[in-house]
C-alpha cells in the first residue's frame, strides 16, 4: 500500500520570489517555486532533455521554461504546455509551515 | 583542383598506355594512387556524383533508429522518422555545422551537444534556444536532406546538387544479378578493416581473381578455378562473373544452408559483381557478402564487408561460433590482401614504379581503370 509522508524540503524564505530553488529531497531532485508568495514544487529534471528546470526562466507567470530547448511545464499542475516538452512533471502538493516548506511524498 | 588537372594532364601519356586494348594495356600511373590532389578531385569527380550504398534498412528497423556515418568527410545522418521512411541528410547543425548525432542509436529528437539546437528524427529544427530575439527566419527549417533510394535492402544516396537517376545507375544489375537477392536476407554482421593504401587499389583487389590462387592459396585460393572466368562488363564501370568455387568457409566446405535461389545451382556456384565506384558484391552457394570501400585519405581506406544470410540460416546448430568462424576467414582474407595492397601503396609513390601490362584475367580491372580515366579527365 502506499504510504504518504509530509517532508522538510528548505526554509520558505530559501526560495526567492518569482524564481526557483533546486534541492534534493530524499534522494529525487526537486524544484521549489514561489509565485505570488505561493510555493509550488516539481521534479526538478526535465522530462524531454537532460537539464535542471531550477535553471529555467519562469515566464508568463506560472510557466517554467527549460534552459536547454525551451519546453515549458505549468508550475502548478507539471502539465508540459509547449514543446518539444510533451511527458507531464511529477508534482508535489506543497504546504508551509512556521517558515519551512514541506512537500508531500508518496511511497509505493 | 587545379593542381590536380596538370598533374592529371602529364599523367596522359600513362593513360593512353591504360587504353590500349586488354592485351597491350598497362595499369594506371602511380601518381593517380598517391596524390593528394588527385584525391580531392576524386572527391569531387566520383564520391560527390555517384549514388553510394550506406547501409541497411535492417540497421534501423523501428522508428527513431538512426545511424551516422561519414564519406570523405561529408558528416551524414541515416533515420528512420516513420514506419516506411528512411531519410538521410547532411550530419551539420544549421548553427555551427556540429554533428547532431553521433554513433547509432535510437532517439525521439536530436540535441546539437554544441548550443541545444534541436532537430526532430526527419532532421527539421524544432528549438533553437536562446534565439528568440533573433530576427533571421529560421521556421522550416532543416538538416539539408539528401535523395534516397532502397535498392534490395540498401541505402543508397548522392551528394549531388542533380543526381543522376538512380534507375539508370542500377538498371544493369537489377537485370543481371539473378543471384543477389540481398532483400531477402539479414545482415549478420558487419566487418570493418583499415587498410593502409588508396582506395583504388582495394576495389581493384576485389576484382582481381588473378591474385586469388597465390596469395589466397591457404583461406580460398585453391578452389577458385580462375582461367575459366569470363566477365560481363556493363556501363560506367560496372562488371559481373559466374564460376566455380566452394563456399566461404576455412576447409571449403558448406556451412550454412544453401540460398533458396541458388538450389538448382551446382553447390560450387560463386558469383560477383562490382558497381562503380566502391561496391564489390559476392555470392557463394550459402552466403552474400557486400564489400564497401571507403576512401579515408590519399593512402587510407577503410573496408566494411556486409556478411548477409537468408533467415534460415540464423537458425542452424552453434550458428554465432559458425559465424565467428566465417567473420574470422574473411578478416584473414583481407589480412591477406592487406600486406599485397600497402607494398603496391608503397610502389605507388615510388619515381622507380613503372605499371606492368595487364593479364588477361584482369579484363575487369582493364574495364573499370579505363572508366576512372574518364571520369577524371573529361
Amino acid at each position: 500500500m502506499a504510504t504518504e509522508e509530509w517532508v522538510r524540503a528548505a526554509g520558505y524564505d530559501d526560495v526567492p520570489e518569482e524564481d526557483t530553488l533546486g534541492t534534493e529531497i530524499g534522494g529525487v531532485p526537486v524544484c521549489l517555486y514561489k509565485l505570488d508568495g505561493e510555493i509550488y514544487a516539481t521534479d526538478n529534471k526535465c522530462t524531454h532533455g537532460d537539464a535542471d528546470l531550477s535553471d529555467g526562466l519562469i515566464q508568463d507567470g506560472c510557466e517554467i521554461e527549460c534552459p536547454l530547448h525551451e519546453g515549458r511545464f505549468d508550475i502548478r499542475s507539471g502539465k508540459a504546455v509547449s514543446p518539444p516538452c510533451s511527458d507531464d512533471l511529477r508534482s508535489y502538493p506543497a504546504r508551509v509551515e512556521q517558515g519551512v516548506i514541506y512537500i508531500k511524498l508518496v511511497h509505493a | 583542383m587545379q593542381t590536380a588537372a596538370i598533374q592529371l594532364r602529364e599523367l596522359s601519356p600513362r593513360f593512353d598506355k591504360t587504353r590500349e586494348s586488354l592485351l597491350r594495356a598497362r595499369h594506371l600511373p602511380g601518381g593517380v594512387y598517391s596524390s593528394a590532389d588527385i584525391y580531392a578531385m576524386e572527391k569531387e569527380r566520383i564520391f560527390m556524383t555517384h549514388w553510394l550504398s550506406v547501409g541497411r534498412v535492417e540497421e534501423i528497423p523501428n522508428v527513431g533508429d538512426y545511424m551516422t556515418f561519414s564519406v570523405m568527410n561529408e558528416p551524414i545522418l541515416i533515420s528512420r522518422p516513420s514506419e516506411n521512411e528512411i531519410q538521410v541528410c547532411m550530419n551539420m547543425c544549421l548553427h555551427r555545422g556540429v554533428a547532431v548525432a553521433s554513433g547509432c542509436g535510437h532517439a525521439k529528437d536530436f540535441s546539437c551537444p554544441y548550443h541545444a539546437w534541436l532537430f526532430d528524427v526527419g532532421g527539421k529544427l524544432i528549438a533553437a534556444p536562446g534565439m528568440k530575439e533573433s530576427e533571421v527566419d529560421m521556421s522550416g527549417a532543416r538538416l539539408k536532406p539528401l535523395p534516397v533510394k532502397i535498392w534490395r535492402g540498401w541505402i543508397f544516396t548522392n551528394f549531388a546538387e542533380q543526381p543522376p537517376s538512380f534507375e539508370d545507375y542500377i538498371a544493369p544489375y537489377e537485370k543481371s544479378l539473378w543471384w543477389f537477392q540481398s532483400g531477402e536476407c539479414k545482415l549478420a554482421d558487419k566487418v570493418e578493416i583499415d587498410v593502409k593504401c588508396n582506395w583504388k587499389f582495394l576495389v581493384e583487389n576485389l576484382i582481381d581473381i588473378y591474385h586469388v590462387g597465390v596469395i589466397h592459396k591457404s583461406t580460398f585460393g585453391g578452389f577458385v578455378k580462375g582461367e575459366k572466368l569470363k566477365f560481363q562488363l556493363e556501363q560506367d564501370g560496372g562488371w559481373h562473373t559466374q564460376y566455380e568455387a566452394r563456399p566461404h568457409s576455412k576447409g571449403g566446405t558448406q556451412v550454412f544452408p544453401t540460398l533458396p535461389w541458388a538450389q538448382d545451382k551446382s553447390s560450387g556456384i560463386a558469383c560477383k559483381a562490382g558497381i562503380y565506384p566502391n561496391l564489390n558484391l559476392s555470392m557463394r552457394s550459402d552466403s552474400l557478402r557486400m564489400w564497401h570501400v571507403w576512401p579515408i585519405s590519399p593512402n587510407e581506406t577503410r573496408v566494411i564487408c556486409y556478411l548477409l544470410f537468408p533467415p534460415e540460416a540464423f537458425s542452424i546448430p552453434r550458428y554465432e561460433e559458425e559465424l565467428a568462424n566465417y567473420r574470422a576467414f574473411v578478416r584473414q582474407i583481407i589480412a591477406e590482401d592487406a600486406v599485397m595492397v600497402e607494398s603496391l601503396q608503397n610502389a605507388a609513390g615510388s619515381k622507380f614504379f613503372q605499371p606492368g601490362p595487364m593479364a588477361p584475367l584482369e579484363e575487369a580491372l582493364h574495364h573499370m581503370e579505363n572508366h576512372y580515366i574518364d571520369l577524371m579527365t573529361r
